[in-house]
């Protein structure tokens, strides 16, 4: 029995928490996220003999770093990498949406379309053909109406194919203008060389070509703790020896 | 944990800083008409609005309920009907609860004095606990059965996430604002 982490993004008011609350019930708890005043929520389930521990990442419309909120969800999903990455997307609303959707499938591949209010979508006559665009994706894409607790089996079996690796998505890259395009391939090998293969590579040198520092802060904060902790392990290899 | 032995924040921003400067200018907004454009062309080739009519409509109510001019107002004056039924509305059944509590407390006294219960008794069960206890109730329930289902029914026309919407936009830095769209 393993346990796995799963995250769940999207912009505000997509039903983020409801799904949250309709897949924990009442194992959840809050907090804050170190040092920020930003609610933390994190619950558990069980699927299949199997924990999954999710994360409620603030609700916002890009993650560009201009906000608190967008550093902590865009840093979790970066930094802390997530085994599932559940979109939640507001299908009454898809093109908006969508656009947070595409800047996720840039920074991990481990990634679940959740089209949620597809009640609301149904009355307001709005009909998705979600096979085609989980082809065009890369992701699986599930149907769900959260506050209904309609398509959530389907929901949790997408999430555990991505988590065990049996479904390795292979998301869309958006692709930029020539310039830019040019400059990433430029850049990205270079990125590559230096925070290895568990990052993503070509995401991080379009935030250099953005010039972004917030990110390379939050990946300098991360490696200073990283460094402490080696440190911290050859000494205690040292004491032991002696 | 993961970082292969030759991972270095300080190279990256060394990276960063190599490149120009003068070329990084516009780059964000070539970035965010190049998210658009996927998101529009993904949108156009997989959503298909049956109802355009019906979706305007929603829009429509959808622009006024969030404006900038006429969002507030609403929302005020919204809350100030669902408070004035709230409190209008709770005054009649709570006078009615009132006072059939009263009429309990009056027999509930009788009972007491029909078994010779002491005085101190009869004050703490009496005069404290059960009309303590029946105040509160009256004074609170009527509100309460009012106020809670105003807000389900709210909630459920959807009302209650423009609200939201209205106030992330008083709470959020105006720069952030001023992007969407
Ligand atoms: N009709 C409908 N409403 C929903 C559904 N899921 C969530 N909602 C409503 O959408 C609103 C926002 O939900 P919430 O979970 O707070 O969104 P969050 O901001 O993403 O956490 C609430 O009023 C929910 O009741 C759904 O599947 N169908
Ligand atoms: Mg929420």
């Amino acid at each position: 029995m393993s346990t796995y982490r799963v995250a769940l993004i999207g912009n505000p008011n997509t039903g983020k928490s409801t799904l949250f609350n309709a897949l924990t019930g009442l194992r959840q708890h809050t907090g804050n996220w170190a040092g920020k005043t930003v609610v933390r929520a994190e619950g558990e389930y069980e699927y299949n003999g199997h924990t999954y521990n999710v994360i409620d990442l603030p609700g916002t419309y890009s993650l560009f770093s201009n906000s608190v909120d967008e550093e902590v969800a865009r840093d979790y999903i970066v930094l802390d990498r997530p085994d599932v990455t559940v979109i939640v997307l507001d299908a009454t609303a898809m093109e908006r949406n969508m656009n947070l959707a595409l800047q996720v499938l840039e920074m991990t591949s481990r990634a679940v379309v959740c089209l949620n209010l597809i009640d609301e979508a149904g009355k307001l006559g709005i009909e998705i053909r979600e096979q085609l665009l989980a082809e065009k994706l890369g992701v699986p894409v599930v149907k769900i109406s959260a506050r209904n607790k309609q398509g959530i089996t389907e929901l949790l079996r997408q999430i555990e194919n991505v988590a065990k690796r049996r479904i390795v998505p292979k998301p869309v890259q958006v692709k930029y203008s020539e310039e830019i395009e040019r400059r990433i391939q430029e850049l990205e090998p270079e990125v590559r060389r230096l925070i290895g293969d568990d990052y993503p590579a070509r995401w991080i040198a379009l935030r250099l070509l953005d010039g972004d520092d917030s990110i390379i802060a939050a990946l300098e904060r991360r490696l200073g703790a990283n460094a402490s902790q080696t440190k911290e392990m050859i000494a205690d290899g040292l004491s032991c020896a002696h | 944990m993961g970082f292969p032995a030759h991972t270095d924040g300080a190279a990256l921003r060394s990276l960063m800083q190599k490149i120009d400067k003068g070329e990084q200018t516009g780059i964000r907004d070539q970035i965010v008409v190049d998210l658009y454009r996927k998101a529009h062309e993904l949108c156009a080739d997989t959503v298909t609005y049956k109802d355009r009519k019906k979706l305007m409509e929603t829009y429509k109510l959808d622009r006024i309920l969030t404006s900038r001019v006429w969002g507030f107002p609403i929302m005020l004056a919204m809350l100030g009907v669902v408070f004035w039924l709230t409190i209008a509305g709770a005054n009649v059944p709570s006078s009615m609860l009132a006072g059939f509590f009263g009429r309990i407390e009056g027999y509930l006294t009788a009972a007491f004095q029909a078994l010779h219960a002491p005085d101190w008794l009869h004050g703490i069960l009496v005069l404290g606990l059960y009309r303590g206890t029946s105040w509160v109730v009256s004074v609170m329930l009527p509100p309460m059965a009012i106020f809670f289902p105003i807000f389900a029914l709210l909630e459920n026309f959807g009302y209650l996430p423009r609200v939201a919407f209205n106030m992330d936009r008083l709470f959020k830095n105006p720069a952030a604002t001023a992007s969407r769209h």
